[in-house]
């Protein structure tokens, strides 16, 4: 059975006979269809010269392709360069912006600056700093509760509107004259290390490290060293560690004749026979001065 | 080396092809020759830009596409007029007078006829009938299944047989 569907098509592609056209759409059809298809079959459309053509399109792809071409890059150079710029003026105008930092209710936030310094923030709070200004002034106003870790660097401030804190760093002094270690914190925290052994002093500690031991932290309850009041202070030391620091301060010459023991105690720095009572003293030794007051004597 | 439309070889072999099939598509849509050779023409030289992104199995279907394109953008709407030579006469043992006067007269109502098809089955039944393409040709040419063509061609008949029966 014949697809009844676009015979006339059908017929015309020669997938159907004559008969089969007749039979589906009468006799009538496919005279009329015959006398236009003999009629329409003898038309033609003029023949192109394609040679000429070939030439023609190519004379018209030399006289465009360079200028288009020219155009095109030029077009994407300036595309790049206004690129360029509005980028160079998004970071500028995104690092001249303030920086607001946020921990939602029931939430806190944590945050590593690029210095290495960490805040924590509380539910509900925030924070907001400028990221082109940290490396030379690392200001944060809080609004709210937040924890700081604070790395070495420029002074860091924490404005809020009762107040502002600012982080004063450490102070601390350290001893390292021959074999041993002394450490003093006045203000912050120091970390002390020594092969694998760490402690953290925080203000008011000290420690010392004689030889390879670490000894254990001891409180203090000087605010600086004692060499900055004109005092050198010793605990148990070896005599000759206090001999090579009077040399020091007093700029002679000790040749120490008794038996190497340890010295707690202190002397003073601008009276030579004061601070030479004060050690022989408690220790029973004696001491004498050379006329030139160059060399002493202790035995 | 895989073949290009970028390649001077592709290219021309390209235009040998489809210059003059083109050319008439645009013909059948607009009946201003010098127009459709210059939308050729454009069609090519934009082919020819773009030959990095046009694969050369795509290129015949990227030529009708941007042909068409170029034709809406550029052609006004104006009443289509199409004229066609004629290679010779259907019945060459008829040459009366008479006759010849009659097959004048035929071949113009026809082609008036034709012209005033919408566009959509005019192309289809002129690229059929002048251009000898087969329906699976013209498919594949205008991006349609061969349904779509034999449908055009289905409704262009019918339409065309009306004038045949008023003679």
């Amino acid at each position: 059975m014949i697809n009844k569907e676009n015979t006339l098509a059908k017929w015309l592609n020669d997938e159907i006979s004559d008969s089969d056209l007749v039979a589906q759409e009468g006799s009538e059809v496919l005279k009329d269809l015959k006398k236009i298809t003999q009629e329409v079959d003898t038309w033609s459309m003029p023949k192109y010269d394609v040679d000429a053509g070939l030439v023609k399109v190519r004379a018209k792809l030399q006289k465009e392709a360079p200028t288009n071409r020219g155009s095109k890059w030029l077009k994407l150079l300036s595309i790049m360069a206004v690129l360029g710029l509005l980028i160079y003026g998004l970071y500028w105008f995104l690092n001249a912006q303030n920086e607001v930092l946020s921990a939602d209710p029931q939430q806190q936030m944590n945050f590593a600056f690029h210095d290495g310094s960490e805040v924590w923030i509380n539910s509900g709070s925030h924070i907001a700093y400028k990221s082109s200004e940290w490396s030379t002034q690392r200001d944060i106003t809080l609004e709210g509760e937040a924890l700081f870790h604070v790395s070495k660097g420029s002074p860091f401030t924490v404005h809020t509107d009762n107040g502002s804190v600012t982080v004063l760093g450490t102070q601390f002094n350290v001893r390292a004259w021959g074999e041993n270690l002394y450490v003093e914190c006045y203000e912050g925290k120091v970390q002390v290390q020594q092969g694998d052994q760490t402690t953290i002093l925080t203000a008011n500690e000290r420690v010392s490290v004689i030889g390879n031991a670490m000894k254990a932290k001891q409180i203090m309850d000087n605010t600086s060293p004692t060499w900055k009041n004109g005092m050198s202070r010793f605990y148990q030391d070896k005599l000759t560690i206090v001999c090579d620091e009077l040399e020091r301060q007093y700029a002679i010459k000790i040749d120490l004749k008794a038996g190497d023991r340890t010295f707690s105690g202190q002397f003073k720095h601008d009276d030579l026979d004061l601070a030479l009572q004060s050690i022989c003293k408690p220790l029973n030794l004696k001491y004498t001065i050379s006329n030139d007051k160059n060399v002493v004597v202790i035995e | 080396m895989a073949k290009s439309v970028c390649q001077d070889k592709v290219y021309e072999s390209l235009f040998r092809t489809h210059a003059e099939p083109l050319i008439n598509y645009i013909y059948y849509k607009s009946g201003n020759y010098a127009k459709s050779e210059d939308i050729m023409q454009d069609t090519f030289a934009k082919l020819w830009q773009e030959c990095a992104k046009v694969a050369v199995d795509k290129a015949k279907s990227f030529l009708y596409t941007v042909a068409t394109n170029t034709f809406l953008n550029h052609v006004k709407h104006e009443k289509v007029v199409l004229k066609f030579e004629k290679k010779g006469h259907s019945q060459l043992s008829q040459e009366s007078p008479q006759y010849l006067l009659e097959e004048a007269e035929f071949k113009e109502k026809l082609e008036k006829a034709i012209a005033a098809l919408p566009e959509d089955q005019r192309i289809v039944f002129l690229m059929n009938r002048i251009d000898k393409l087969k329906y699976r040709e013209i498919a594949e040419k205008l991006d349609l299944s061969v349904k779509a063509i034999e449908k055009r061609m289905q409704k262009a008949l019918l339409q065309l047989r009306k004038v045949s029966q008023k003679l």
